[in-house]
Formats: structure tokens, C-alpha cells, sequence
């Protein structure tokens, strides 16, 4: 009696151990250990790659909240399955999740990083472009409203012999001193700008040296009154050159005074 | 005769527990529940944004990931004919998850090339 029923426990262990060994053989105890080393290791990278984000300061502030909540959602899972559910498998997928979500969450905060780069070099460029023209705007104003014309880059005030100079000679008048006075405080507010005098002469009179003197009379002023000679160049026209006045076409004797590179 | 009927029955109801001890300590993974055809329709659709992706040249700025996703595909195919569908899942799903990060990575490039082009062209 005593065999038939050590027989029976028998049987029912046999059956035991076969109707576990389908769920033994899908996840075997003995490679448990090697699972388990898999997912500790991977989720030491996944917390080694967070800790490296975190600390980069380059990109901290650029970091999208969304992702990186995520990422920390699943990195904490994985040391939830690792340490309390004991599921390594699930607990390396999730490590593996965690470091793609890490990877992804660094790759976009350098993205905003540039991007925020870019706008700022956006912005400097415009700011300066509104400066530059709001500049360019004021100079071409404060120049035509103490006698100059534009011509493209070019600014030209036109002056009549006859009130600059004492007579047909080439001496300054003091009315004359007056008004090269106030042409050479505009010149003096822009130092990188270079003048260029023209003497003209009559139609009937082909005197180039007076023309030329007469340039010179003025450039000379300009250089008592502290404008370098460098900036400074003289021509003399003659006759050479008609002058518009009002819708008129004259020959006048006059002295030019173009200024160029205004900035 | 009455006190080996109780014999057996404890014999059995001690099977029954170590039976039900070695079930209970296998619990199935969450994965497992997904079906095969599941598995296959995501490994599909893994195949065919890889095809596209390595049709676009993201292997010159994405080689590593592109490598783990085909490792993962190869895998999760091999864990599904084996008829683990639990680990199939996993890693067909690692598979899926590494497209996001070549996307950022394309943004990115894409995104500091604009800026270093400005910076250049100012």
C-alpha cells in the first residue's frame, strides 16, 4: 500500500514539473542572472546619459519639459521593474526606452539652443539695420536742409562766387567765411567722410586757374578750421560744366563741394 | 481505507500548491499579451520607415541608430517565430522608438546649418 501511494506522490510531482516546464522554458531561472546584469547595466547608462544632460549647462536651459518628464518617467519605471517587480526584461526595455527618450530630449534642446541662437543674431541684424537707416535717414536730412542735394551716395551744396568771393579775384569774402563756416561744421560731424571742391568759371571765361585757385582758396579755409588735407581734394573745371537752376541751364561761376562716404 | 483517501488528498492538494507556486511565480509579461499578428503589422510598418529613411540618406547622420533599429527588427523577428511574443514586443518597440530620435537629429542639422549659414552671411 505504501508503494502505491509513493508511487502516486511520484506521479503528481512528475506532473508538476510538466506542467511547469512551458513557463520555465519561456523564461528559464538559470538565465535570469544574465537578464538581470542586462538591465542593471543599461540602466546605469540611461542614468549616466541623464546625469551628462543635466548637467551640460550649454543646453539646461533649453531642454523641452515634456521630454524630459518622459524620459524621467521611464527611467523611473525601469527601476520600478527592476528593484521591486523583479521583471528584468521589461526592466531593460524601459532602460532602453529611457535612453532613446534622453537621447531625443538632448538633440532637441541643442536644436533649440540654435534656434535661439539664430534669432538672437536675427534680431541684432535688424536692430543694427534700423539703426544704420534711421542714421542714413537723419544724415541725408540734416545735409539737405543746410543747402546740400543728394545724388545716390553723394551730397553737393553749390556756392556762387559772388558770395564767397570779394570780386572777380580769389579772396574770401566775409559773408563768404560765414557760409564755408557752417558748410564745415556738417563736414566736421562726419569724419570718414572725404570733400571733394570743383571750381567752376563762366561760360565766357575758359580761366582754369581761377577755378582752380578758387578751390584751393576753399580747401585751404577747411584746413584752418581743422579738416585734414587728406579728406580733402581740389579741381579746377573752367567752363566746363553747366549748372540746373530751376529748369534752367546756366553758366555760372561757383565753387562745388561733394561729399561722399556720409555715414 | 478512509485514512488513505485523506493521505492522497493531502498529496494532492501539496501538488496542487507547488503547482500553483511555480505558475504564480512566473507571472506572464505585459507584453506577452500582445498577438502575433500585432507584432507583425509593427515590425511591417518598422520595415517600411526604415526603407524610407535609408532612401533619404539618414544613414550618413543617423548610421547608429539606424544599425539598432535593423539589430532590434532582427531580433524581435527571431523572439516572434520562436514563439516569444513577450520579447518580440519589447524589441520591435525599441525598433519604433529610435525613429523619433533620427527625426530630432534631422531638426537639429537642418536647424544649426540655417544658423551657421546666417552667422556666415551677415
Amino acid at each position: 500500500m505504501k508503494r502505491i501511494q509513493t508511487g502516486f506522490g511520484l506521479i503528481c510531482l512528475a506532473c508538476t514539473i510538466i506542467a511547469a516546464l512551458p513557463s520555465v522554458e519561456k523564461r528559464p531561472f538559470l538565465l535570469y542572472a544574465g537578464i538581470r546584469e542586462q538591465a542593471k547595466s543599461e540602466i546605469e547608462e540611461a542614468r549616466l546619459l541623464m546625469k551628462q544632460m543635466e548637467d551640460n549647462a550649454e543646453i539646461k536651459q533649453h531642454i523641452p519639459h515634456q521630454q524630459y518628464y518622459n524620459s524621467k518617467v521611464f527611467l523611473d519605471t525601469s527601476l520600478f521593474q527592476f528593484e521591486e517587480e523583479r521583471e528584468y526584461e521589461t526592466a531593460s526595455f524601459y532602460a532602453v526606452l529611457a535612453m532613446i527618450e534622453i537621447e531625443t530630449t538632448q538633440t532637441m534642446a541643442k536644436t533649440r539652443m540654435w534656434e535661439h541662437k539664430r534669432l538672437v543674431m536675427e534680431k541684432d541684424y535688424f536692430m543694427n539695420y534700423a539703426t544704420r537707416t534711421s542714421r542714413s535717414i537723419k544724415n541725408t536730412f540734416d545735409l539737405m536742409s543746410n543747402g546740400f542735394r543728394q545724388d545716390g551716395g553723394r551730397f553737393t551744396a553749390t556756392l556762387f562766387s559772388f558770395s564767397l568771393f570779394q570780386g572777380d579775384n580769389n579772396e574770401l569774402s566775409p559773408s563768404g567765411q560765414l557760409k564755408l563756416n557752417s558748410i564745415c561744421t556738417i563736414i566736421q560731424q562726419y569724419p570718414r567722410s572725404m570733400v571733394t571742391i570743383t571750381g567752376h568759371t563762366r561760360e565766357q571765361d575758359e580761366n582754369k586757374e581761377l577755378s582752380l585757385a578758387r578751390a584751393k582758396t576753399v580747401s585751404n579755409y577747411f584746413e584752418t578750421k581743422g579738416i585734414s588735407s587728406r579728406r580733402l581734394s581740389v579741381r579746377g573745371a573752367g567752363n566746363q560744366h553747366l549748372v540746373e537752376i530751376d529748369g534752367r541751364i546756366l553758366s555760372i561761376d561757383r565753387v562745388e563741394i561733394n561729399l561722399t562716404g556720409v555715414r | 481505507m478512509n485514512m488513505k483517501i485523506r493521505k492522497s488528498l493531502k498529496k494532492a492538494l501539496a501538488a496542487a500548491s507547488v503547482l500553483f507556486a511555480c505558475i504564480a511565480a512566473n507571472p506572464r509579461l505585459l507584453a506577452e499579451y500582445h498577438s502575433s499578428e500585432e507584432i507583425k503589422g509593427i515590425i511591417e510598418e518598422v520595415n517600411q520607415k526604415h526603407s524610407f529613411y535609408a532612401s533619404i540618406g539618414t544613414i550618413n547622420f543617423a548610421e547608429r541608430e539606424m544599425r539598432k533599429i535593423e539589430t532590434y527588427t532582427r531580433n524581435a523577428e527571431k523572439s516572434l517565430s520562436g514563439g516569444n511574443n513577450g520579447k518580440a514586443y519589447y524589441e520591435i518597440m525599441k525598433a519604433k522608438n529610435y525613429y523619433k530620435l533620427i527625426d530630432a537629429k534631422k531638426l537639429l542639422i537642418e536647424t544649426e546649418t540655417k544658423a551657421r549659414a546666417y552667422e556666415v552671411s551677415r
